[in-house]
């Protein structure tokens, strides 16, 4: 199958998908609650865009997100390589480390709330929390399944433990790590729309309460699009990177 | 004349995971001229491959040393030069960033001057025109001549090959211990060359070095009389056969040995 065709029969489902949707409230198909209708949901995403009413939540959604995300970078990076390298560190930490990971990161807010305050604070930690896991791991399980072959080779060419890191194994690890960050992306978002739904007024997450204890369909439609919209985005980018980094580049 | 390699008494032992002892080496005696060709043939599991590690000291002996050149082998040197069975190469590099790894770690040269030593031994190992190739792009043959090639760029004094062959094809393999030897007679590096291969221990040698079973030691040298440059067709002289079928000989004695001992 060719592929406009397949975009074209895939377009013909989203838009008879949009064209149900806009019909089934008029048409009395649904009685029970209020579905609103694309048409609305359009609408009010301008009028949210246009007021400019949204762009002082956006900025402080985003600048959560951008503070977390790379501060689980800065962590989550390291700390995978050495726990990929060396087997006392990880004999030390993956206890403790999945511990934190299988707590209910939501169910840890209000203590988040407590130490690094409402707003900001709380969000940024809720961020970190989501993304670094995935983005540690995957670079911890790279580090391990290098061919330690490779390490030899380096080793035996003189190489010092510095070269091992920089030649071989943060080299090696890139195609894991990249997965882990993109996984990351989507486990931060979402951990900073909760937070700022629960901790917050502010940002998207903050609108989405506040509209949602209005009962405003229309609005929170809108408003869940602009999340999407965000980690649509934000994936994109890192795919990119993603593709940028492993040209050529496929295991032997 | 002074030895360029001594192996004096080398004794390897590794603790098993499971708990226990291992003697992968034991005492283990060899000297070995400047230029020479050296096989060491013996039964898999016989501590070849280790001993090579000692030689290029990625392993430390138990007991005994390894002295290059006067001087006690403490950590890999510049002098020697390793190739892999499993080539070892970096899946991410091409076939140029492969070749400039060790040159790389040596930190020597500029890297205008890197690439360029990388294009003559690349040349030399008959890759000309896959500069920009991947290993994975490549055959099992052409992977193991980037191997060569990265080994000799470094320029060592010594050459250590861990059955470097032996992940080829037998037709591949012929080809190759040909190539090596043209390469080999260019300079007459000193060459350390395990393999489990007879007919390849033989073609390639000054002196054959067979290894007793588990753990391995020096069972008899045998030293190569056949005239050089040699062509495979010397595969087929009276020398060649009588020497192939003495080390068959020997070998089968420490299989059987083996098989004895273990039932």
């Amino acid at each position: 199958m060719e592929k406009w065709e397949r975009l074209l029969i895939g377009g013909l489902g989203v838009f008879a998908f949009l064209v149900l949707w806009e019909i089934a409230t008029p048409l009395g198909l649904v009685k029970v609650a209020d579905i609103s209708r694309p048409s609305l949901v359009v609408k009010a995403f301008y009028e949210l865009a246009l007021s400019g009413e949204i762009f002082p939540h956006l900025v402080i959604s985003l600048k959560e997100f951008i503070f977390g995300f790379l501060l689980s970078l800065i962590v989550g990076i390291p700390l995978g390589v050495f726990l990929g390298r060396y087997r006392i560190l990880s004999l030390i930490l993956d206890p403790l480390l999945m511990a934190i990971y299988t707590m209910p990161r939501m169910a840890m807010l209000p203590l988040l709330v407590v130490w690094f305050g409402v707003g900001l604070g709380a969000t940024i930690s809720v961020v970190f929390l989501g993304a670094v896991f995935p983005i540690l791991v995957n670079t911890a399980v790279g580090i391990r399944e290098i061919d330690p072959i490779l390490i030899r080779a380096v080793r035996s060419f003189g190489g010092r433990e510095w070269d091992i890191f920089k030649k071989v194994l943060i080299p090696g690890t890139i195609p894991p790590m990249m997965a882990g960050i993109r996984l990351g992306v989507g486990r931060g978002l979402l951990g900073m729309v909760l937070s700022e739904m629960y901790a917050s007024t502010e940002g998207i997450g903050g609108q989405i309460a506040l509209y949602g204890n209005s009962f405003r369909s229309t609005e929170l439609i809108a408003l869940i699009a602009i999340v999407s919209l965000l980690g649509f985005i934000a994936v994109d980018i890192i795919r990119r990177i993603e593709e940028h980094v492993s040209r050529g580049r496929r295991e032997a | 004349m002074l030895d360029h390699i001594i192996i004096n008494k080398v004794t390897v032992i590794f603790s098993r995971p499971s708990g226990g002892e291992l003697i992968a080496v034991e005492d283990f005696d060899l000297k070995v001229q400047k230029g020479e060709f050296v096989t060491i043939v013996g039964p898999s599991g016989c501590g070849k491959s280790t001993l090579l590690s000692v030689v290029d000291g990625l392993i430390l002996p138990i007991s005994g040393e390894v002295i290059i050149n006067g001087k006690p082998v403490k950590e890999p040197g510049h002098d020697r030069a390793l190739v892999f069975q499993e080539f070892a190469l970096l899946p991410w590099r091409t076939v140029e960033g492969n070749v400039m790894l060790g040159l790389e770690l040596h930190k020597k040269h500029t890297s205008s001057q890197m690439k360029e030593i990388a294009q003559h031994y690349i040349q030399m190992v008959g890759l000309q025109g896959f500069e920009k190739h991947y290993p994975h792009q490549l055959s099992g043959g052409m992977r193991q001549r980037v191997g060569i090639a990265r080994a000799l760029a470094v320029n060592p004094d010594i050459l250590l090959m861990d059955e470097p062959f032996a992940a080829l094809d037998a037709q591949t393999r012929e080809i190759m211990s040909v190539e090596l030897l043209r390469i080999w007679e260019q300079d007459k590096k000193t060459v350390l060359f395990v393999t489990h291969s007879i007919d390849e221990a033989v073609y390639l040698a000054d002196r054959i070095v067979v290894m007793s079973g588990r753990p391995g030691r020096v069972k008899e040298i045998i030293p190569v009389n056949l005239p050089r440059p040699r062509k495979l067709s010397v595969k087929d002289e009276h020398h060649f056969v009588q020497l192939r079928r003495h080390i068959w000989n020997l070998l089968e004695e420490e299989v059987k040995r083996e098989a004895g001992g273990r039932g």
